[in-house]
């Protein structure tokens, strides 16, 4: 075979090789989908599934989710670290860590790590996680609202082997699961990983066979490498400069985030310094948490059509002083972080970029506004068929996207990786009845490209033995979460999870009507912060979803565009007048080009 | 040399040092640094930014900021009330 360029890999292997492992690392979240059971994994796909060098640097991470890519990454190296020189790693050895403290985010989102030998010498790592249906923690599904360290938050293991040269230890399985609520789902969790490692072993073992132990390691540093070169190049297409955001979790006391992108030459300096201090509630960040976010960000904006691996890490600087919300120390909760300060992490790191993004005449079309969170919830109780079960809602999936700057955000368009559980299988397997799950009309954020627009849900218990269920309230409290706008661009309408009582659905029901205006159920309302809660028969749990924040000046949207949205129910004829500017005709069916311009200058005279 | 700052700003460095320019008036809001401070700045209930807001009056206000000549919107951010 031709070695004269790539490292001494020629292109056309060099090609097909990196897509190969790419293929791999997805084969592995197929089956990570087909073997597990759980609503996590099988429709929300909260998974990853990646392969890392002998070392334990990201090689190739197929198309899974970037923070969990580099923290399973760090997980490996602590494998090493702790297993090499001690109780060995051998051929078909297979290990579990879910340890904040050394590389997992929570300990709900539990790492199967495995090393891949070829004769013998070791030549690559596979690493999954899932997150497990229940972790032992004080709540069921182990997101903690209650938790004021991490010894209430469930089992935490900083390594420890599962499988010993092919046979598993049953000793660490049954004691792993018997910890938790739902031993036979977190047990189905388990073998998922193990299956998905197992096939990562045999894909990479016939690679190997057909092309050699040597190519794989020539073909490993070469797309290293080329990543590595591309976003240097990419980062100094832009000038030196300096963007900063804030980030704000409002709970029983309000946490900010914050974050200073420096860029320097061709280095990414992410300065977490002007964060507050950590929490006694788990919204809280370990360090290689807010790592991954980084390298998330990176990747997404400026490297999205580049094999990730660990060459995004060199030009990265992460900064997080000790003991505040992005970087915590023992014995600081983080049972709620991924969708807490993880979530703030997220809209933090990708927002300095996009500021950067848009100083660039070549990058600025790339621009998007980014969401700052939603609040949803885990739910838990007796189902209709006599059962206790632990399970999650996912209408984080039905988020709206932000605006981009050249095209609106998508509706309901969800996180991308996941998936909206539909109605009739959660209806099938729980207590719940679905009131409604719809578009909110006017939850988008106003600008010449409007914000996605999220979804708004509301739900009751029947058919419940118990009379109702238990649920915990997660997800970036306060009402400056959802998506934030852009260059002028409006908020999406916040986020909301509240709680109903003694309402009158089930007489409305009773007369044959569908209860669809929440204001028009009676009750008590309660909007809820971080906690566990009940749903009783008669009441109702409303969620609304983030709505994706606008992109510029509303006055500057296309008059049509305003008209379609108006016909699609997503903005009323009010907010079309009053924040766009767009007057339509009395049957709401054009726009009234003249009265439309009178409107504007009358809107802009008034600024 | 002229390159965009963000939406309807750019850096203008072509008479040696940096100047902000509104793209639409061509207004001079000074350097990099005190771009902000030189637009025209007004907040109001957040409601101004739709119906859906009412739940954050009293605790935020709708920030914007405007190029003080042309009153294109440069800005929107949602702020804590000052207590």
């Amino acid at each position: 075979m031709s070695t004269t360029r790539n490292g001494g890999v020629d292109p056309i292997t060099m090609e097909i090789l990196s897509h190969r492992l790419h293929q791999i690392a997805r084969e592995m979240g197929i089956t990570l989908e087909r073997v597990g059971g759980t609503v996590n994994t099988t429709q929300q796909h909260d998974y990853m599934a990646a392969l890392y060098t002998a070392d334990g640097d990201v090689l190739s991470a197929g198309e899974s989710l970037g923070q969990h890519v580099a923290c399973a990454g760090f997980a490996v190296k602590k494998i090493i670290e702790r297993f090499e020189h001690g109780d060995g790693i051998y051929p078909d050895d297979i290990f579990l860590l879910n340890d904040p403290y050394q590389a997992a985010i929570h300990q709900s989102d539990v790492y199967v790590l495995s090393p891949i030998h070829h004769e013998g010498r070791r030549i690559a790592w596979s690493a999954t996680f899932v997150h497990v249906m229940d972790i032992g923690a004080l709540s069921p599904g182990g997101n903690s609202p209650a938790a004021t360290d991490i010894c209430h938050e469930g089992v935490r293991i900083p390594g420890i082997k599962l499988v010993d040269r092919g046979k598993l230890r049953s000793d660490v399985f049954d004691a792993f699961v018997t910890m938790t609520r739902q031993p036979i789902m977190v047990g189905l969790d388990l073998k998922c990983e193990i299956a998905a490692n197992n096939i990562a072993k045999a894909r990479v073992q016939e690679l190997v066979d057909q092309y050699g132990p040597e190519m794989l390691e020539a073909v490993s540093r070469e797309i290293i490498r080329f990543t590595e070169t591309v976003l240097r190049e990419r980062i100094r297409e832009f000038a030196d400069g300096s963007w900063s955001e804030t980030g704000l979790i409002q709970g029983d006391e309000t946490w900010k985030m914050h974050v200073t992108l420096t860029k320097r030459d061709d280095r990414l300096i992410f300065d977490f310094t002007g964060s507050d201090k950590q929490a006694r509630t788990g919204i809280n960040l370990p360090y290689h948490a807010t790592y991954g976010t980084c390298f998330a960000a990176v990747l997404s904006t400026i490297g999205f059509d580049i094999p990730k691996n660990h060459g995004a890490f060199a030009p990265i600087e992460v900064i997080a002083p000790p003991g505040t919300v992005a970087n915590v120390q023992y014995p600081g909760p983080v049972s709620l972080n991924t969708t807490s300060g993880g979530a703030t992490a997220r809209y933090l790191a990708p927002a300095v970029m996009m500021q950067m993004l848009a100083t660039n005449e070549h990058w600025r079309n790339e621009v998007m506004a980014h969401d700052a969170g939603h609040r949803f919830a885990r739910h838990a109780g007796v189902n209709q068929y006599g059962r206790y079960y632990v399970s999650s809602l996912s209408e984080g999936a039905i988020d709206g996207r932000g605006a981009r700057a050249d095209k609106d955000g998508v509706d309901s368009g969800g996180r991308g990786w996941s998936s909206c559980q539909n109605v009739e299988w959660v209806e099938q397997n729980f207590p719940i009845l679905y009131l409604f799950r719809r578009h909110l009309k006017d939850g988008s954020g106003a600008g010449r490209f409007r914000g996605g627009t999220g979804s708004e849900t509301a739900l009751t218990v029947h058919d419940a033995p118990e009379g109702q269920i238990r649920g915990v309230a997660l997800g970036v409290a306060g009402l400056r979460n959802s998506g934030q706008g852009m260059f002028g661009g409006l908020f999406g309408a916040p986020s909301l999870l509240v709680l109903k009582e003694k309402t009158n659905i089930w007489d409305t029901i009773g007369e044959k009507q569908h209860p669809v205006d929440v204001e028009a159920m009676g009750g008590t309302s309660e909007m809820l912060p971080y906690c566990d809660f009940d749903v009783k028969e008669g009441s109702v749990l409303y969620m609304r979803l983030a709505n994706g924040g606008g992109y510029g000046d509303p006055l500057d949207r296309e008059p049509d565009a305003v008209l379609r949205d108006v016909a699609n129910g997503l903005v009323s004829p009010e907010v079309a007048h009053d924040i766009y500017g767009v007057a339509l005709t009395s049957s709401e069916t054009a726009v009234d080009a003249a009265a439309t311009e009178e409107l504007r200058a009358a809107i802009r005279a008034q600024r | 040399m002229r390159r965009p700052l963000r939406e309807n700003l750019e850096l203008d460095d072509e008479s040696g040092r940096p100047r902000v320019l509104c793209t639409r008036c061509g207004f001079d809001f000074g350097d990099e640094e005190e771009w902000r401070e030189r637009s025209y700045l007004k907040r109001q209930s957040p409601t101004a930014g739709g119906p859906l807001m009412k739940d954050l009056e009293g605790q935020f206000l709708l920030e914007q900021l405007f190029c003080p000549q042309c009153k294109t919107l440069l800005d929107s951010q949602i702020v804590e009330v000052e207590p």
